[in-house]
C-alpha cells in the first residue's frame, strides 16, 4: 500500500485547490441550501485519520466551496444503497428526492429510456469537460437510449456525468497449489488470454464467478461467441476494419439478448457450473488472498484491492503476487456516473448547486483524493491524477526508506517494501554511504523520507525527493503509455508525462504482442488496447425478464438422485407413521369402546 | 387467573387515585400499542404482499404471478429443494436436540443448568457472523462448499438450528412425568415401549415446536446456503430475493404468499396436535 505515503501530500495539494475559488469568487448570497446524493458504499472519500487520510471528509470540503460560490449554508443529506435496482425503485415508485444518484452505465441507460432523468448542463461543468480522460468520457457518451415518454431517442452524453470507471477481468493466482498437476506458471499466463479458461477442466473446483446475473452473463457471452470474436479481432489485427468499427461490432456481440442467444449461454454457463468452485459477489476477493480460489472473475477495483492485499505482509503470512487478465477477445467496461433524477419543485439554486458539486468532484485535485481512498480508477484525467498514479505505480517514484535503524533491523517493514533494486542498476551488492543521506524526523513539516539512489551521472547516495527523472531505468522495465487517458487533460505536465514506468504492466506478452495481464497499474489503467477491445453493456430492455428467467434457471438445481431417494424414503415414513399413529388410536377407541360396551 | 386480575384492578384503582390528575385510562386501553403494532407491521405488509402477489406490474387484478410459478420448473425445484434442505436440517436437529435435551434436563445426568446454557450461546452470536467463521472452519476441515455443497450446508444449518431445536424440547422434558414412566415399566413395558408409548407422546408438544421452530425458518434463510455451498445451492429465499432485486415484484410476492401458506400450514399441523395434548397436561410452548 503506498497510498499512506500519497495521501500526505495530497491533503497539502487539496489545501491549495479549495483555498483558490474562494477567494476568487464573492457572489451574491444564495442562503439555505440543501443536497441530496444517493450514492455507493464506500464510494466516496471520508475522512480516517487511523489510515492516514487526514483531511475532511469530500462532502464537508464542498461545504466550504460552495461558500465560495454564495452557498453560505449548505446541508448535504448523504445516502448509500447497494443494488442499482434499489436506485432505480426509488426512482421509478417516485419516492426519490434525491439530487444526484450514482447508477452504473445500464442504469443509466434504463432510468433515461423511462423518462426519469433530468439533462444537465454541461457547461456549467467545466472541470468535467476539460479534465475527463476524452478516450473513456467518449464511451460513456456514445451510449443512447429510446425515450419511452417523449419518443425521442437521446444521450447519456447530456445526462451523465462520469465518476468510476473499469474492466471486468480474471483475477488470478499463477502458482496456486489447487490447479492439476504438472500446470507451470507461464501455461496459466498464456490460458489467461481467453475466457474459455474458466471452462478448462484443468482449473476445476478453484475459480469463483459472480452470483451477479449481468457480469456472469457477459462471461457466458464472451465464451459462447469466442468463435465470431476471434475472427472479428483477425480482421482488426489485419487491418481489415478499424478500431472504431471493431468497437461496435464488439459490442454488438456483447448486447446479444435474443432468446437464441440466451439459450446458447444457458448451455454455456451450465458447463461453466460444473467447473467452478462457487459464485460469490463479495467473498472472492478475499478467498483468492486467503487460498481458498485460484481465480476469480473480478471487477477491477476489487481486483487492484486483492492484488495489494495479497503482496502484503501485515495481511498475509507469505505475500504472494496476483495478477489480473484481461482476455484478449473482449472485455466488458463498465461505468458509474452521477445524473440527476426528475424531481418536482427543485428550486434553481438546488439545480446550480448539483452542477456545482459535479464539477467540485471533477475538480482532478478531489478526484484524485477520491480515487486514492476507494481505489477505483476515476474519470478524471489532469495533473493531480497523473501525479497520483506516477507516486503508486512509476518506478520512479519508488522509495527506499532509510532510517536510523536501518542497517541493524533488515527485516524493516518499510524498507522491505520498497523495490531499491531499480535505482541501483541491477546492481548485486548494494553498498550505501550513509554520510550522504538526509534523516528527517516524521514530525518534519516537509517530512520527505530520505531516499537513496544512484543517479545517471554516478552519485550514489543523496535525497531524491518524490520523483526524479535522473534515475537509471533499468531494461527489464518498459515504458506504458497512458497518452490515450491522459491526453488533452495535462497543465503543468507534457507529451513526455504519458509515459510510465513499471514493472506491473508488461510481465507477459502473448504471441501476438498484445498485453492482457498486469498487477495493479495495469488492472486500474489498462492500455488502449484494452479499451479498444473493451464493450459496454447496455440495459437488456424488454429483453430483462428473459434473461432474469435464464439466470433463475441456471441457479436452481435439481436435487442430485442420493437426495431424491433420500427425501422419498423420508416422506414415505413420515407419511406411514401418521397414518399408523392414526389408525393406531382409532383401533385403540375402539377397542376401548368395545370393552366398554361389554363391561356396560 | 380471576384473583390477580383483582389484584391489578386494585393496584390500578390505587395508582389512579395517587394520580387523580391524570387522565382516565381504562385497562383495555392499554393493548392500544400491541394493537398499532400488529396492524402496522403485520398485517398491513401481509395484505400489500397479497395485493402484489395477485395484481401485474400495472397493479390490475391478475393471476400472471399464480400461473407463472406453477407452470415455472425452476421455482417448483427450488421449492422442493427447500423443502428437501429443510426436512433434512429438522430431521437431524431432531436426532441430535432429542436425546441431548433428555439428559440435560434429568436430574441424574446433568445437575448443572450451565450446561444447557453453553449449548444455546451460540443463539447470542449474530448467525451471519457465525455462518462466516463454520466457512472458515469448515474448509480447514477439508468439507469446503465448493466440493461438497449439500454437506456444507447441511452442518451449517444444523448449527444454527440445534438450540431452536433443544430449547422446547428441554423445556417440555424439565416437565416429564416420571411416576408415568415408572408405572409403564413397572407394568411391563419394555425400555423401547416405555420411549414409544410413553416418553415420546409426553414430549410431542416439543416436538411441535421444535418442528415448527426449525423447518420454516431452514426453509426460508438463505444466507446460511449461500455462504457455505458457495451459491451453488438456491433456496426458496434466495429465489424472492432475486425476484425483489429485478423488479418482479409480482412474482416476488406470490412466492413470498406461497411461504406464508406453508407456515400456516404447518401452525395448523402442530397446533392439533398441541390442544390434543394441552388436554392431557401437556404443556405447549408456542
Amino acid at each position: 500500500m503506498k497510498r499512506r505515503v500519497t495521501s500526505l501530500s495530497l491533503s497539502l495539494l487539496l489545501i491549495l485547490g479549495v483555498s483558490l475559488p474562494l477567494s476568487s469568487c464573492g457572489g451574491s448570497t444564495k442562503g439555505e441550501q440543501t443536497l441530496r446524493l444517493l450514492n455507493w458504499e464506500d464510494y466516496i472519500y471520508e475522512q480516517d485519520i487511523s489510515s492516514g487520510y487526514t483531511a475532511e471528509d469530500l462532502i464537508d470540503q464542498f461545504i466550504e466551496y460552495a461558500k465560495g460560490y454564495g452557498y453560505d449554508n449548505v446541508s448535504v443529506i448523504y445516502d448509500t444503497t447497494d443494488t442499482n435496482e434499489t436506485m432505480y425503485n426509488e426512482l421509478a415508485t417516485g419516492k426519490s428526492e434525491y439530487d444526484l444518484i450514482c447508477p452504473s452505465d445500464y442504469m443509466m441507460q434504463r432510468m433515461l429510456a423511462a423518462d426519469l432523468l433530468e439533462p444537465l448542463d454541461m457547461d456549467k461543468i467545466p472541470n468535467y469537460q476539460n479534465y475527463a480522460s476524452a478516450r473513456i468520457k467518449n464511451q460513456l457518451d456514445s451510449i443512447t437510449a429510446y425515450n419511452t415518454v417523449t419518443e425521442t431517442t437521446e444521450s447519456l452524453a447530456d445526462y451523465a456525468v462520469g465518476y468510476m470507471w473499469g474492466t471486468l477481468g480474471i483475477l488470478f493466482n499463477p502458482e496456486f497449489k489447487g490447479y492439476s498437476d504438472d500446470i507451470k506458471a507461464e501455461e496459466v499466463f498464456s490460458d489467461m488470454q481467453s475466457w474459455s479458461v474458466l471452462w478448462d477442466e484443468k482449473y476445476k473446483g478453484t475459480i469463483s464467478i459472480k452470483d451477479s446475473m449481468r457480469d456472469t452473463y457477459a462471461a457466458g457471452l464472451m465464451y459462447t461467441f469466442d468463435e465470431e470474436l476471434s475472427e472479428l479481432r483477425e480482421e482488426y489485427e489485419n487491418g481489415d476494419i478499424d478500431a472504431s468499427s471493431y468497437n461496435s461490432a464488439l459490442t454488438e456481440i456483447f448486447n446479444r439478448c435474443d432468446e437464441d442467444s440466451i439459450d446458447l449461454v444457458y448451455e454455456s454457463l451450465n458447463e461453466l457450473k460444473k467447473n467452478i468452485f462457487g459464485l460469490e459477489v463479495d467473498s472472492g476477493k478475499q478467498d483468492i488472498v486467503t487460498g481458498k480460489i485460484g481465480i476469480n472473475l473480478a471487477w477491477s477495483g476489487d481486483a487492484v484491492y486483492s492484488i495489494d492485499q495479497a503482496e502484503d505482509p501485515e495481511e498475509v503470512s507469505n505475500p504472494f503476487d496476483l495478477y489480473y487478465a484481461v482476455p484478449l477477445n473482449g472485455v466488458n467496461i463498465w461505468f458509474d456516473g452521477w445524473v440527476m433524477p426528475k424531481l418536482e419543485g427543485r428550486s434553481d439554486a438546488q439545480v446550480e448547486l448539483a452542477h456545482l458539486f459535479l464539477n467540485f468532484i471533477s475538480d482532478p485535485v478531489n478526484a484524485a483524493q477520491n480515487m486514492d481512498y476507494i481505489g477505483y480508477t476515476s474519470f478524471i484525467a489532469g495533473d493531480a491524477i497523473l501525479e497520483l498514479v506516477r507516486d503508486w505505480y512509476d518506478i520512479r517514484t519508488d522509495l527506499i526508506y532509510l532510517n536510523e535503524d536501518f542497517d541493524e533491523d533488515e527485516d524493516d517493514e518499510e524498507y522491505e517494501y520498497y523495490d531499491y533494486v531499480y535505482y541501483l542498476d541491477g546492481s548485486e551488492e548494494i553498498e550505501v554511504d550513509y554520510s550522504d543521506c538526509h534523516f528527517m524526523e516524521e514530525s518534519d513539516p516537509s517530512f520527505n523520507p530520505a531516499l537513496y539512489g544512484v543517479f545517471e551521472d554516478g552519485t550514489k547516495a543523496g535525497q531524491i525527493g518524490r520523483y526524479n527523472e535522473r534515475l537509471i531505468i533499468p531494461d527489464d522495465i518498459e515504458e506504458v503509455d497512458l497518452s490515450y487517458f491522459f491526453n488533452g487533460t495535462l497543465e503543468e505536465y507534457g507529451e513526455e508525462d504519458m509515459i510510465f514506468y513499471s514493472d506491473e504492466y508488461l510481465p507477459f506478452e502473448s504471441e501476438e504482442g498484445n498485453i492482457c495481464v498486469g498487477r495493479q497499474f495495469f488492472t486500474q489503467y489498462p492500455n488502449e488496447e484494452v479499451i479498444t477491445r473493451g464493450a459496454v453493456m447496455w440495459d437488456y430492455g424488454e429483453n430483462n425478464d428473459l434473461v432474469l428467467k435464464m439466470w433463475e434457471n441456471f441457479k436452481s438445481d435439481p436435487l442430485p438422485v442420493w437426495a431424491i431417494v433420500v427425501f422419498v424414503i423420508e416422506i414415505v415414513v413420515i407419511v406411514g407413521a401418521v397414518i399408523y399413529y392414526y389408525a393406531h388410536r382409532r383401533h385403540n377407541e375402539k377397542v376401548r369402546e368395545r370393552n366398554k360396551n361389554a363391561a356396560g | 387467573m380471576k384473583s390477580k386480575s383483582e389484584k391489578e384492578a386494585r393496584k390500578n384503582r390505587k395508582a389512579r387515585e395517587k394520580k387523580a390528575s391524570a387522565l382516565h385510562f381504562s385497562r383495555r386501553n392499554l393493548c392500544i400499542p400491541y394493537w398499532v403494532f400488529l396492524i402496522l407491521f403485520v398485517i398491513i405488509p401481509v395484505l400489500i404482499v397479497i395485493f402484489y402477489a395477485f395484481t401485474d406490474e400495472n397493479g390490475y387484478f391478475s393471476f400472471a404471478a399464480l400461473v407463472n410459478f406453477f407452470t415455472t420448473w425452476s421455482k417448483i425445484n427450488v421449492l422442493i429443494v427447500s423443502l428437501f434442505i429443510a426436512l433434512q436440517t429438522t430431521i437431524i436437529c431432531l436426532l441430535i436436540g432429542y436425546p441431548l435435551a433428555y439428559f440435560l434436563a434429568n436430574k441424574k445426568f446433568n445437575k448443572n443448568t450451565v450446561l444447557i446454557t453453553l449449548f444455546i450461546a451460540p443463539m447470542w452470536i449474530n448467525f451471519v457472523l457465525r455462518t462466516g467463521a463454520t466457512r472458515d472452519l469448515l474448509t480447514w476441515m477439508g468439507i469446503n462448499g465448493g466440493n461438497y455443497p449439500y454437506l456444507a450446508t447441511m452442518i451449517g444449518m444444523v448449527y444454527n438450528y440445534l438450540p431452536f431445536v433443544i430449547l422446547p424440547l428441554y423445556t417440555t422434558m424439565l416437565n416429564l412425568d416420571h411416576s408415568q414412566i415408572e408405572a409403564a415399566s413397572d407394568l411391563g413395558a419394555n425400555p423401547f415401549q416405555v420411549f414409544t408409548r410413553n416418553i415420546i407422546p409426553q414430549t410431542m408438544p416439543g416436538i411441535g415446536s421444535a418442528f415448527l421452530m426449525t423447518f420454516m425458518p431452514s426453509m426460508s434463510s438463505y444466507v446460511i446456503s449461500d455462504t457455505l455451498s458457495e451459491g451453488k445451492i438456491t433456496l426458496f429465499g434466495n429465489y424472492i430475493y432475486l425476484d425483489f432485486t429485478n423488479n418482479a415484484w409480482n412474482d416476488g410476492s406470490f412466492m413470498a404468499l406461497i411461504m406464508l401458506v406453508l407456515v400456516g400450514l404447518s401452525m395448523l399441523l402442530t397446533r392439533n396436535r398441541n390442544t390434543d395434548k394441552e388436554e392431557r397436561g401437556g404443556n405447549n410452548l408456542w
